[in-house]
């Protein structure tokens, strides 16, 4: 079968959207937990 | 220098983003078969290298425990694995978003992406165990046994493509695509491997605390009998 996939756009803005804020919602995690570590607070998962 | 790295390398992953963004979106011209569809490929390609770099780093720092009892190894293995699931999971979800008007499927059991839910499944196992076990020592060993094992798939997923000819098309050769396109790929696999560091800068400190807190603890002994007056 010969042809171009015409259009798509919709998928391609998904993608992108689930790109950029997955990346930031990981990073902020990321940075809030190194801050907690930082600051001496108990780390998920350690003995209480 | 610590805080410049900090600081530094989300800057300059955001800015190779937003440059791979825009000659991605709007500057490499549409492929001749898939369209417009495969300017995913952009964020896919890049999250699959991510998530491959970060296993393979795990599962150096494996040996590297299992050879040395190195415990900075043991963190690193650890966070690199969190950043690697993480990866691992964009990549999916972008390759079924891809996959839906390209294939016509959001997912099918071809050996590549069987290979890479494997993969996904395995280092998801891997940080589920280091919850499971209590003492850091024997988490240590079973977990980087269990890594070097889990990157048994690597070499598979990787040469799936070659070995069965099924659905996913085989890697693209620069030869093959308008230059733009290599450097729209490029500048995002810059990006990402720049946030690959920042992230396991982040996640290795906060595995350093957690064992400080475990080494730091005193040792379970029976309390001691009060002399009788």
């Amino acid at each position: 079968m010969n042809g171009t996939i015409v259009g798509g756009w919709e998928y391609i803005w998904a993608a992108y959207l689930v790109t950029w804020g997955s990346l930031a919602l990981y990073a902020l995690s990321l940075v809030w937990r190194a801050r907690k570590a930082k600051s001496g607070e108990p780390q998920p998962g350690s003995k209480p | 220098m610590q805080k410049a790295l900090d600081v530094g390398l989300p800057i300059v992953a955001i800015v190779f983003l937003v440059v791979g963004g825009v000659l991605g979106l709007t500057v490499a011209p549409a492929d001749k078969d898939m369209g417009d569809v495969y300017r995913i490929m952009y964020v896919h390609v890049p999250a699959a290298w991510a998530a491959l770099l970060a296993v393979t780093v795990t599962f150096v720092a494996s040996l590297v425990y299992l050879l040395k009892n190195n415990w900075h190894a043991d963190a690193l293995g650890e966070a690199s694995a969190e950043v690697g699931v993480f990866f691992g999971a964009l990549l999916i979800v972008l390759g079924s978003i891809w996959a839906r008007p390209t294939w016509g499927v959001w997912w099918d059991w071809d050996p590549r992406l069987t290979t890479a839910a494997i993969l996904l499944f395995a280092f998801a196992g891997y940080l589920a165990l280091r919850r499971f076990v209590d003492d850091p020592e024997r988490r240590a060993t079973w977990a980087a046994v269990a890594a070097i094992v889990a990157y048994v798939d690597v070499p598979i997923l990787w040469f799936s493509v070659r070995w069965w000819r099924t659905l996913h098309q085989i890697q693209n050769t620069g030869e093959s695509t308008h230059s733009v396109m290599t450097k729209s790929l490029l500048w995002n696999a810059l990006a990402f491997a720049l946030l690959y560091v920042w992230f396991v800068r982040l996640r290795y400190r906060v595995a350093l605390a957690r064992q400080a807190e475990e080494l730091a603890e005193p040792p379970e002994t029976e309390p001691a009998h009060t002399p009788a007056p």
